[in-house]
């Protein structure tokens, strides 16, 4: 009677054990694979999301520092080369100066070309320029800064 | 020393019989009913403790993985499927029809032969960049309106739960809704009529 016990009981101990061993390693793997995959799909979201350009910003910010003077007839936005094509008219040279001199000065800006053709013209003056834009430029929390 | 009688000589045996199943008792059976009952004992708490690590396994274990599952599914769910890309362009459609702008929703590539400023030549991409892993697919929206229009159109595309990217924006308020004016006779402005070229690419889930 006392042996069949201790046999019994031996049996019972070890599907404790066993049962203690795959509980946990039941737990850990799954939750292991779950954080993988939960990893992986938020790496793949940040790096989407950090490589989504937001021009709207930008060219609210543009648009709020073009003077009357100054109309806008293209733009063309390259996220790519991180470049900002501005092409329009103004009505004098001295506006298009201080345009230049503004949108040099934009936290966007890394560099500005304008041509020295654009100030031929005294009045009427078409221009074209490309603005270089900042690395981070195009990413919501930078664009809207300022 | 008197010889016992036969009756005396039961009697010793009896009594012999019975002191030695009193020790018996007292150092091997009720030792051994003690253990019987411990072991028992033993067994019934191990039985409950299986029962509820069996619960734990089923129970707190899944509450987890259910949470993790969510925020997976939550992730996944901002990216495109081939199965559910047609709602995605629903979904441009009517943010595009939203605007008051006409629009023209076309794929890369299929209807963009006529606007070349939306189209890069291979040669002129970077070449230092990588090119991504992610499955994409390509769109070309082209609007005509006034600016804000295309401008909150814009604004809802990048804004859309969806991952939709705009690498190229073209934002033209010239020549292309002056009908009768000569192509060097340089940009006329209306200010009322503009068209703007958006390309959009689609990250798609895997």
């Amino acid at each position: 009677m006392q042996q069949l016990i201790d046999i019994k009981q031996d049996a019972t101990s070890r599907q404790l054990a066993s049962m203690q061993a795959s509980v946990q390693e039941s737990a850990e793997g799954q939750a292991q694979e779950k954080i993988n995959q939960l990893n992986q799909a938020v790496n793949t979201q940040a790096k989407l999301i950090a490589n989504q350009p937001q021009w709207t910003p930008l060219i609210e910010k543009l648009l709020a520092v073009t003077p009357g003077g100054i109309i806008l007839n293209e733009l063309i936005g390259d996220s790519e080369e991180m470049t900002l094509k501005i092409s329009g008219q103004a009505q004098t040279r001295q506006q298009l100066i201080d345009f230049q001199d503004t949108l040099e000065g934009m936290d966007f800006t890394e560099s500005l070309d304008a041509p020295l053709s654009n100030i031929i013209e005294k009045e009427s003056v078409p221009f074209d320029m490309t603005v270089t834009l900042k690395k981070d430029s195009l990413h919501t929390s930078d664009a809207q800064g300022n | 020393m008197p010889k016992a009688t036969k009756k005396q000589s039961i009697w010793i045996l009896v009594a012999i019989i019975a002191g030695l199943a009193a020790l018996a008792g007292w150092f091997w059976i009720w030792p051994s009913l003690q253990h019987i009952d411990s072991g028992i004992n033993t067994i019934q708490n191990q039985k409950g403790e299986i029962k509820q690590l069996e619960q734990q396994r089923g129970l707190a274990v899944e509450d987890d993985i259910d949470r993790y599952d969510q925020v997976t599914q939550n992730l996944s769910d901002n990216l495109v499927t081939e199965e559910n890309l047609i709602k995605l362009i629903e979904e441009l459609e009517t943010i595009a029809g939203e605007s008051g702008a006409e629009y023209q929703l076309s794929v890369a590539g299929e209807d963009d032969k006529d606007n070349p400023a939306a189209q890069k030549a291979p040669d002129q991409k970077d070449p230092s960049q990588p090119e991504p892993e992610q499955d994409t697919v390509e769109l070309k929206l082209r609007l005509t309106g006034n600016f804000p229009q295309l401008l909150g159109a814009l604004k809802k595309i990048e804004n859309m739960p969806t991952v939709v990217n705009v690498p190229d924006i073209k934002i033209d308020k010239s020549v292309t809704i002056n009908e009768g004016v000569e192509e060097d006779s340089g940009p006329q402005i209306t200010g009322t009529s503009v068209t703007a070229d958006y390309t959009l690419i689609i990250p798609l889930s895997s």
